[in-house]
């Protein structure tokens, strides 16, 4: 890998359980794609594991009562429980299990089913990725690779329940007719290349490589593992390569082994929380779960004069407290409000592109997004960018980068998809005014002919005139003769 | 292939980042200093003051705060960096006019801090060189080591330096370059000890000060503030370039290597002034050009031009080559034209 930030590793704690929270707030879209509709009513008791939305579109994936209670409230992007078991104690909802024979689909509908989606971060939907590789045997590839410094989730995952991630590698290798399986993990964790061995033995894997890649920020982003493992270079959403790849996270396949063996659905994460002393704990977090009871449970003080934010050190995003744990929070950390950073002008000193794992020019990037160069931004292959974050940190002018980028590349899509539509209505006018064209020309062509019989009959007629008319005194004699005589019975059927 | 980035390591802000390079700088103001005593101090007062208030004004005309810009120490950089080039002795308002041509129109007036295609301290030195070559020409022919008082120094500045001495001659001589070319020159072949332009293994005298500069240099880089490809490309073109020459003209190979490399200011350019990030290239494809660039036209400049060094008239026509060259840069990784 290019470039990248060698930080030091927080090491794992043991996964620690929230006392229970007075109320859960679900949103009913925590995934990549289109919400499922709602399938409960306000006031409806629910139990632990119930779906509370459903829907046959892969994309579509259900959300589930991380707690037993009693539906209060459904607003447009929530549905508001009053929960009444304990976290401790709590039964997950006993569902059908795995039909059995175990065919891909079964996989398919059964993950899809139980709400799983990726726990990287991204949260795409398993059942989604799956259906995409169906009828190949692509490569699969485990993230156990959690590059950001302040992320422990997975680690302690692997530490306490390190058989069950492998159960789960295994199902997904069935899952996704998989032919081989690589692991990344990084150099230097506790859960070392020995110790991932054991596991992949014990879980009776087979053609499964374990890959420890160094310990540098951030190898264990999607493009890099992909990279790495197929020997090409893997563009960001792009990842046509042969044989196909498909990556899950070891937290993902902990879910898929929980949903096959206990009929589990995704109702609960393991999160990384750091309060305001940066002390890191693991926690198994219901879904739903306010930030406010999480920061109440760990004892925060004043919490109006806390920053919270999720996704790690590196590619943190503000929050409120207002919001609740999603299954795409695998970090949230509590600070005292930092003073801002005074930014600076860039001086083009190049590190950024010393850091850039995909080898782009981010100080080209800045300037020509600044401008709002988009053939140059396109040429520096702006969408490559898979948003590190690597340059705003190693940026002496403290530039803001990466939004910067993310801006730049909104505004590429926007501007792209109006093109495309512009360039279908143009499509729709040109052919529009080649059928009139057409049309014209039919009706010109019509009229031409006509005039040519009328001027041929004309023409003829001239020669017999004489003819003509006396054609013409003939039919109007028959004529005067047929009405005069009596009507023949045909004609009178016909007139009938 | 780049060796990942450990964040305790790297610069923290633009200050801090100045900074550095003020440290880097340090060894090599020490060698000045001694070698010309308070003359060069008074200089450096007087580069860096002007610097200074030419970087407030700027700042206030073109309504920015006047203290966050100067907290970035770039001023000081670029004030330090003139009076480096300039010899002792001089009238006062010689360093003053070059720091506030740098500051003032090669800065300031391409939009300041990050946007000036030119190298300030470069541009504001070339105005002083060709618009006072007989001032810039007196070094003086030993190591001051304050050996005169600052009396003098002050009573010089306030009555048209060096050059309205009547006794000027007595205590100064050219530089080891210039009398390097002198002798090449000539149409007779030169001999072994290249008339006393040689010391112990670069130019005499300014070999110790070339030395310094080197140390501070690979200080600056392994803090990261600079990377080796434009520094190392600069020396390795210029050594290639005095190679084939000497080859061909089969004169002593190994002293005038010395003397070019450890001569004039060699590694001061090639360490602090044209690796000043803001007029080099941007890409490291794109220094490579840029360097080898520069090294072929110091060569070229010192060898066949009109002035003895050639480090700021080579690092100036390289930086209006930049534009053209970042342009280049992704037609050159990927076809792809820009």
């Amino acid at each position: 890998m290019h470039g990248g930030l060698k930080l030091q590793h927080r090491p794992a704690s043991d996964i620690e359980t929230l006392p229970t929270p007075p109320t859960l707030r679900i949103p009913i879209q925590q995934h990549q794609g289109p919400a499922a509709p709602v399938i409960v009513t306000v006031g409806e008791s629910v139990v632990c594991g119930q779906p509370l939305s459903m829907s046959t579109d892969l994309r579509q994936v259900p959300v589930h009562a991380s707690l037993g209670g009693t539906v209060t409230d459904i607003s447009r992007t929530d549905i508001t429980i009053t929960t009444n078991d304990s976290c401790a104690t709590w039964q997950p909802w006993q569902a059908s299990p795995l039909p059995n024979p175990h065919t891909q689909q079964s996989y398919i509908n059964h993950f899809h089913q139980r709400g799983l989606v990726g726990l990287g971060g991204a949260c795409f939907p398993v059942a989604a990725k799956i259906d995409a590789h169906k009828n190949t045997t692509p490569t699969l590839v485990i993230n156990a690779a959690e590059c950001d410094p302040d992320i422990c989730c997975d680690e302690a995952l692997l530490q306490q329940c390190g058989a069950a991630v492998f159960d789960g590698v295994a199902i997904a290798m069935q899952a996704t007719a998989a032919s081989r399986c690589v692991v990344f993990i990084e150099q230097g964790k506790k859960t070392d290349t020995a110790a991932m061995q054991k596991l992949v033995s014990d879980a009776g894997l087979h053609n499964t490589d374990v890959v420890a890649v160094p310990a540098i920020y951030p190898s264990g982003a999607e493009t890099q593992m992909l990279s790495h493992v197929s020997g090409q270079r893997v563009a960001r959403n792009s990842y046509n390569t042969s044989p196909p790849m498909i990556s899950f996270n070891i937290g993902t396949c902990y879910a898929m082994s929980q949903s096959i063996a206990a009929g589990q659905p995704l109702v609960a994460r393991i999160t990384t929380v750091i309060d305001h002393n940066s002390r890191a704990r693991n926690f198994s977090i219901p879904i739903g779960t306010p930030l406010s009871h999480l920061a109440a449970s760990l004892g925060l003080p004043d919490t109006t004069a806390l920053e919270i934010f999720s996704g790690g050190r590196m590619m943190r995003r503000e929050i409120t407290l207002n919001s609740v744990v999603t299954k795409s929070h695998n970090c949230i950390e509590f600070t005292v409000a930092q003073p801002p950073v005074s930014v600076r002008e860039c001086i083009r000193c190049g590190l950024c592109a010393d850091a850039c794992p995909e080898k782009l020019q981010p100080q080209q990037l800045y300037i020509n997004a600044k401008a709002h160069n988009e053939s140059a931004l396109v040429a520096l292959n702006l969408n490559s960018c898979i948003e590190c974050r690597c340059c705003d940190h190693v940026c002496p002018s403290k530039l803001p980068l990466t939004a910067l980028y993310q801006q730049a590349k909104t505004d590429l899509a926007v501007k792209h998809r109006s093109k495309l539509d512009a360039d279908i209505a143009k499509q729709r006018f040109d052919k529009r005014a080649l059928r009139l064209q057409r049309l014209e020309a039919q009706k010109a062509d019509r009229l031409a002919a006509k005039k040519d019989t009328l001027s041929n009959k004309k023409s003829t007629s001239t020669l017999n005139k004489k003819q003509l008319i006396e054609q013409a005194l003939q039919r109007a004699q028959a004529k005067k003769q047929h009405i005069a005589a009596p009507a023949s019975p045909t004609n009178r059927e016909a007139d009938q | 292939m780049t060796a990942p980035l450990q964040p305790e390591r790297l610069p923290a802000d633009t200050a801090h980042l100045m900074q550095t390079v003020l440290i880097a700088l340090t060894p090599g103001v020490i060698v000045f200093v001694y070698h010309t005593g308070w003359g060069g101090i008074f200089n450096l007062a007087v580069a860096v003051i002007s610097a200074c208030v030419a970087e407030a004004l700027a700042l206030h005309l073109r309504g920015r705060d006047a203290g966050n810009g100067l907290s970035d120490y770039s001023a000081i950089v670029t004030g330090v960096l003139i009076a480096l080039c300039l010899p002792p002795l001089l009238a006062w308002w010689i360093p003053a006019l070059g720091a506030l041509f740098a500051i003032l129109l090669a800065k300031h007036a391409y939009g300041g801090l990050g946007h000036n295609i030119f190298n300030p301290a470069m541009a504001g030195y070339a105005l002083l060189l060709v618009s006072f070559p007989r001032d810039l020409g007196i070094w003086l022919t030993l190591p001051d080591a304050f050996n005169t008082t600052l009396a003098f120094a002050i009573e010089r500045a306030f009555n048209g330096g060096l050059v309205n001495y009547p006794l000027w001659d007595a205590i100064t001589g050219a530089t080891a370059l210039d009398l390097y070319r002198d002798l090449s020159l000539r149409p007779e072949p030169l001999t072994d000890a290249l008339y006393g332009t040689t010391g112990t293994f670069g130019a005499l005298h300014s070999e110790w000060l070339n030395l310094a500069y080197l140390a501070g240099g690979l200080w600056l880089m392994y803090k990261h503030i600079i990377s080796w490809h434009i520094p190392l490309l600069i020396i390795v073109s210029l050594a290639t370039c005095i190679l084939i020459d000497s080859a061909f003209n089969s004169t002593h190979i190994g002293a005038t290597l010395g003397l070019q490399v450890f001569g004039g200011a060699t590694m001061l350019g090639a360490f602090f002034i044209a690796t000043d990030p803001v007029s080099a290239a941007s890409s490291k494809r794109g220094q490579i050009l840029y360097a080898v660039g520069i090294g072929v036209l110091v060569y070229l400049i010192r060898r066949y031009g009109g002035y003895p060094d050639s480090i700021a008239f080579a690092v100036l026509i390289m930086n209006c080559c930049v534009p053209l060259i970042d342009r280049l840069d992704p037609w050159w990784q990927g076809g792809k034209k820009p």
